[in-house]
């Protein structure tokens, strides 16, 4: 065998997979990770240090997990997207239901936290679709679209707030904070 | 123990939200022909300038929209450049940007780009990693609210001076959410302010007949050479850093390192100068633009043709994209 065929050898069983630990592995480490904040929940909430609730634990748990699976699993193959998905899905209607659940059982509230907690919903939920599915959004009419649609309802929740809040530069802020949202929302070209 | 149940019962929403995640993409339909359409482009248009799709249609025993899916794939993931009715392949361990491909090109007089990537030279900057500061500040600043007595209390009269009326815990929650967003968002474009910026100019490209060019400075355009004849030696490095960091980020990285042999006197071609060694830091795929440095060197590319396939179809799944 030439150096040449060694070469096209190598590159045939393993272009990704030299460079990574093997999947087995990363599933571990994410178990391992998973593992430990169950342990670490479980001792707060049984030595009285803080007691959180148990739905509150999960979304800590499906955030964690949703935050760590795409820096740990690096397989790309049809289940790894699916369950990135999964994940995404999971974690944004986790978050959801917990801030109704929290205006449940909360009296009163002043009337911006509403619309703070629409924008939060809005930027942390993209961003978390950006980290976990990056080649879903592209630079195209309906990714702009997308973007639009995110930015604008960010735009006017921090805008109510913010006028509310110091009147004109009020304005001046939520236009720079908007700007920035957006850019922070277009895809970044593959290089 | 009410709330428990509660609680409980919640969990099923998050559960049944990830197995309508998890279904939408798994009952997704397969992009049907890419093999044999990878196959086709790989035996028939590897070497060539351009195709079109009729040329393709007489190569592959396929229906005219099946082939269009499969085309319309492999554009999206930056194999094919379309110009009008002409498919131009990208080689698969190509990782420009469209803009850059088409400037790389120009540069190397239309030579057969066999590589081509951007250099990370701030990848090892641990001192960048302080764009991280606004959210990890922002998340500090938070925790110190809830934590730390009487820095509650300060919020509450900051709030109560603003708006008139006493905030709750859960106005506080969301104020202090609202804060860890923004220091989310500036983040994330600080990190890619820094990207941009380490990227612009430092291009490297392996073309066939041209060998490497790269850029030497920001404003530059491709004026680093190393002809394929003078190149003597090639050595992979991959440092520990690097190969702990490769376990984790989206893309591996590593060090190439080469020394050439530059001609003294271009009129007596015996006479050799001093050699010289260039590292390429933090190059994308490393062991891969290591091969083909080998093969250029070895002024062979038979590997590139057998592979060819292989490289295609990793790169059509997306595995290979490098975000900014």
């Amino acid at each position: 065998m030439t150096d040449i065929e060694e070469e096209g050898d190598a590159i045939l069983k393993d272009i990704e997979r030299g460079y990574r630990f093997r999947w087995q592995f990363q599933l571990i480490l994410v178990g391992i990770i998973i593992g430990v904040l169950v342990i670490a929940l479980f001792e707060l909430h049984r030595q009285n240090i803080i007691n959180i609730g148990l739905y509150p634990s999960a979304l800590i748990i499906i955030w964690v997990l949703a935050f760590i699976w795409p820096i740990f699993i690096k397989t790309r193959n049809r289940l790894y997207s699916a369950t990135c998905m999964g994940l995404f899905f999971a974690a944004i209607s986790s978050f959801i239901v917990f801030l109704i659940y929290i205006y449940f059982i909360t009296s009163a509230y002043l009337p911006s936290t509403p619309l703070l907690l629409v924008a939060f919903c809005v930027g942390i939920g993209a961003q978390l679709f950006e980290h976990l599915n990056p080649r879903i959004i592209k630079n195209n009419i309906w990714g702009y679209i997308t973007i639009g649609i995110l930015s604008s309802i960010f735009a006017v929740c921090t805008y109510f707030f913010l006028y509310a809040l110091w009147g004109i530069p009020g304005i001046y802020i939520c236009v720079v904070l908007s700007a920035l949202f957006v850019w922070s929302l277009i895809p970044e070209e593959p290089y | 123990m009410q709330n428990v149940i509660v609680e409980g019962l919640l969990l099923i929403i998050p559960i049944v939200a990830f197995m309508i995640g998890f279904l939408i993409v798994w009952v997704q339909q397969k992009v049907k022909g890419i093999n044999e359409v990878v196959d086709a482009i790989v035996t028939s248009f590897l070497d060539e300038r351009g195709f079109k799709l009729a040329d393709l249609e007489k190569k592959v025993n396929l229906p005219e929209p099946v082939i269009t899916n499969a085309l319309n794939r492999l554009h999206r993931s930056g194999l094919l450049i379309k110009r009008g009715a002409w498919y131009k392949l990208n080689d698969p361990l190509v990782f420009l940007s469209e803009k850059d491909m088409i400037r790389a090109s120009r540069l190397t007089r239309d030579d057969n780009i066999l590589y081509a990537a951007y250099q990370n030279p701030f990848l090892s900057h641990i001192e960048f990693l302080l764009v991280y500061g606004f959210v990890l500040g922002t998340i500090i600043f938070a925790l110190v609210i809830f934590l730390v007595p009487g820095s509650k209390e300060w919020m509450i009269n900051l709030i109560q001076s603003s708006t008139g009326q006493t905030p709750t815990d859960l106005d506080i929650g969301a104020l202090l959410l609202y804060i860890i967003m923004v220091g989310l968002i500036l983040s994330d474009i600080s990190d890619d302010l820094v990207k941009i910026w380490g990227r612009e100019r430092f291009q490297v490209v392996i073309g066939a007949l041209s060998g490497i060019s790269y850029d030497i400075s920001y404003s530059d355009e491709l004026s680093g050479r190393i002809m394929r004849g003078s190149i003597r030696d090639i050595d992979l490095d991959i440092t520990g850093t690097q190969k702990f960091l490769n376990y984790f980020l989206p893309i591996p990285v590593g060090n190439i390192k080469v020394s050439s042999t530059t001609i003294k006197d271009p009129s007596s071609k015996k006479e050799k100068g001093k050699s010289k060694v260039k590292v390429f830091k933090n190059m994308p795929y490393p062991r891969e633009m290591f091969f083909v440095l080998r093969s250029l060197q070895l002024k062979s590319l038979g590997w590139r043709k057998r592979n060819a396939k292989t490289l295609m179809l990793w790169r059509s799944r997306g595995s290979a994209m490098v975000p900014a």
